[in-house]
């Protein structure tokens, strides 16, 4: 009997596929999550970005901002966080591995756009980094803003936002632009501390960034006051799983939240007995959150128990204390003048 | 059994696991850009609106629905089906609006809905973005007795049901023990009954207070709202998770009009913009680029918003700001680099 009906079996099979969907990009939801739970890990894209940001330590250790939310993510839904598999790419191919499903996140100072999201099957989850695209100098060159340099040449890393941005201001009110771009950052780098271009233009944390790797004094390098661009940057999933965009937008949430709460990494343990009832959701006390997104209720305190919340998170790899030296700004709890918001886990 | 008999019955079974199949598709997982199919057929938006009184969302003399949240309608009905009046309102409640959207009957949920987690993990929703930063307030009766919520003794307050408020007033009463609610299963009827002074306060997001000062036919000045806000209730409009293309239409939309107010691009002087050399301005209004196709929608969709509807500004000044009787300034919900919360990723 059971041999009787594999055969048509078979094909009703690969008629109802074919009905389902015809480009086999039909994912379940939840599909993610299942795979980094089966896998015990999560596929995590990254790529160089320099200290502060994405770099791999002398060890092989990928580490910085954007690594760590990668932590944070596999801490809540594979429930350790070193459950990462940290896959390099590189610029160009970056949301081709997360479209084709070599990767589960894109974790990459991707700047949020339009264009970057319509039609193409990702998705950004949500503001991690308000940044905008700046310039650096030579301290030693008479630039001091974008107005009083003269003919100049600019690096640039030719497949990014950056490019597009830089090309409008030259195309448009500064004509004295000479656009250089450069396929790796390395070379992009280098050229500009060989003095092949004028200015190096990138997002500000990573003019930050790329000052320290030049094995000079920084100071030897200024950046412009000149921000030409809005650069949110944000997390990157798929769009065909809505339960996976949900465990990554509220990972970074519960990040948020945890720092209005004065929970951090060191005391997350401390709060078992608050009768204040936004942390017992937090930390999954109450509620049953956890496990509406397909998790558990302890998902929060662990990604806290990782990497801190977000302001722990910030001023570790980018903050006023690190070689990167950059204030809050835009970045600082909204209560405190700054961006970062989060809605209530309730 | 014969062999021909047993192959039919195991064709039989067979279809009947594709059969099973794709109702399970039909059912669970909506194509991409299938709503925005629907609306462009049935060439109109079904928004799911809900009574808030005045400036929020409500029903005018002539029977219009307007208000912020309605305005919100109009803008996404401009972007896709050309017009800001094709619009199909329906009229939903608070314990029945997620099941309307859940189950098709409306396309977007356009109303002071706070963006939860509750609200989107594992519900089949997805909340676009917060539109309106707002906290839940209290409005007292100007003449009755005043002070810090702590100290006024045992107080009652009319309160709505289904509601992030009705949880935030229990949450609370941990640090207010004083209060007592008094639960109704309309907003309306809530507001009524504090209006009729059944209960000593009334509690609801404050533009929703701001609303309800202005709906009793008394003077506002015969109310106050009270210093104390004791929530975050981001709001934000709503859509099912199953559909992302349809879920970037009505995200870009809300984006495509703060971005106008940045560029100063108002529905009055949007055609002085036509020969800008900004490129931001070109792509936003379909000068230049093709995002309005990749959104599945045509070049002039954001300059139709603008145009039809209105900048972020524009909307929020005409329906909550300081010159109309709700006279909330902007506060959070100015933009970004004017010390508010509104932003928006750029059009690129």
């Amino acid at each position: 009997m059971i041999h009787a009906y594999r055969g048509p079996l078979i094909v009703a099979t690969i008629v109802a596929a074919a009905l389902i969907g015809p480009d086999g990009g039909e994912a379940r939801a939840g599909e993610t999550l299942d795979r980094v739970r089966q896998s015990g890990e999560l596929r995590c894209g990254v790529s160089e970005h320099g200290p502060g940001l994405t770099t791999e330590d002398s060890t092989g250790r990928w580490i910085g901002f954007w690594p760590d939310l990668c932590r944070a993510v596999a801490a809540a839904a594979a429930g350790d966080a070193d459950a990462v598999r940290f896959v390099p790419l590189a610029a160009p191919t970056r949301f081709a591995a997360l479209r084709d499903n070599a990767i589960d996140l894109l974790s990459d100072s991707a700047t949020w756009t339009l264009g970057r999201e319509a039609g193409t099957g990702l998705l950004f989850a949500d503001t991690v980094l308000y940044d905008g695209q700046a310039f650096l100098a030579h301290a030693d060159s008479t630039a001091r803003d974008l107005k009083s340099v003269g003919a100049v040449r600019v690096c640039v890393d030719e497949s990014s936002t950056s490019m597009h941005n830089v090309q409008d201001l030259a195309q448009s009110t500064h004509p004295n632009l000479t656009v250089m771009p450069f396929a790796s950052l390395r070379i992009k780098n280098e050229s500009f501390y060989l003095r092949k271009c004028d200015l190096l233009t990138s997002d500000r944390t990573a003019l930050a960034s790329a000052r320290l790797t030049f094995g000079a004094d920084v100071n030897r390098f200024v950046i412009l006051p000149d921000i030409i661009s809005k650069e949110p940057l944000s997390l990157v999933v798929r769009n065909n799983d809505p339960d996976w965009f949900n465990v990554v937008r509220w990972t970074h949430f519960v990040l948020v939240t945890a720092e209005e709460k004065g929970i951090t990494a060191a005391n997350a343990d401390t709060f078992q007995a608050s009768s204040d009832p936004e942390i017992r959701r937090l930390l999954g006390l109450e509620g049953g959150f956890g496990t509406a997104l397909g998790l558990d209720d302890e998902w929060a305190r662990r990604a806290i128990r990782a990497v801190g919340n977000y302001g722990e998170l910030y001023n570790r790899h980018l903050g006023p204390g690190t070689p990167m030296g950059l204030e809050r700004g835009l970045n600082e709890l909204w209560a405190k003048g700054g961006l970062i918001y989060a809605p209530p886990i309730r | 059994m014969n062999a021909t008999k047993r192959r039919m019955n195991a064709v039989s079974r067979a279809l009947l696991v594709v059969a099973v199949l794709i109702a399970t598709a039909g059912a669970g997982i909506a194509r991409a850009g299938e709503t925005l199919e629907r609306v462009r057929q049935a060439g109109e938006l079904r928004c799911g609106a809900i009574e808030y009184g005045t400036g929020l969302s409500t029903v005018d003399s002539n029977g219009q629905w307007t208000g912020f949240w309605a305005d919100m309608c109009r803008a996404v009905a401009a972007a896709v089906v050309g017009d800001a009046e094709a619009v199909h309102f329906v009229p939903l409640a608070n314990n029945t609006r997620f099941a309307a959207l859940a189950g098709k009957a409306i396309d977007l949920l356009s109303e002071s809905t706070t963006w939860t987690l509750g609200r989107e993990a594992g519900t089949g929703l997805t909340f676009t973005g917060t539109m309106l930063y707002d906290g839940q307030g209290f409005l007292a009766h100007a003449d009755s007795r005043r002070g810090e919520l702590k100290s006024l003794g045992p107080t009652t307050v009319c309160v709505a049901d289904a509601t992030t408020t009705m949880r935030n007033l229990q949450d609370a009463i941990r640090t207010y023990p004083n209060l007592t609610p008094v639960v109704f299963i309309t907003l309306s009827a809530a507001n009524e009954n504090f209006h009729l002074r059944k209960c000593d306060l009334l509690t609801s997001d404050r533009t929703a207070l701001g609303s309800a000062r202005l709906s009793s036919g008394l003077s506002p000045d015969r109310y106050v709202l009270l210093p104390e806000v004791i929530s975050k209730e981001p709001l934000s409009p709503l859509v099912r998770s199953d559909d992302p293309d349809w879920f970037n239409v009505v995200r870009w939309t809300h984006f495509a009009m703060i971005a106008a107010e940045e560029k100063g691009i108002t529905s009055a002087n949007l055609d002085s913009f036509l020969g800008s050399n900004d490129p931001e301005v070109r792509r936003l209004l379909g000068l230049e680029g093709t995002l309005g196709e990749s959104l599945g929608l045509d070049r002039d969709w954001a300059q139709r918003v603008i145009r039809m509807v209105g900048n972020y500004g524009e909307v929020y000044d005409r329906n909550l700001g300081p010159h109309t009787p709700m006279a909330l300034e902007r506060g959070m919900n100015a933009l970004w680099s004017k010390g508010g919360l509104i932003y928006a990723p750029p059009l690129r």
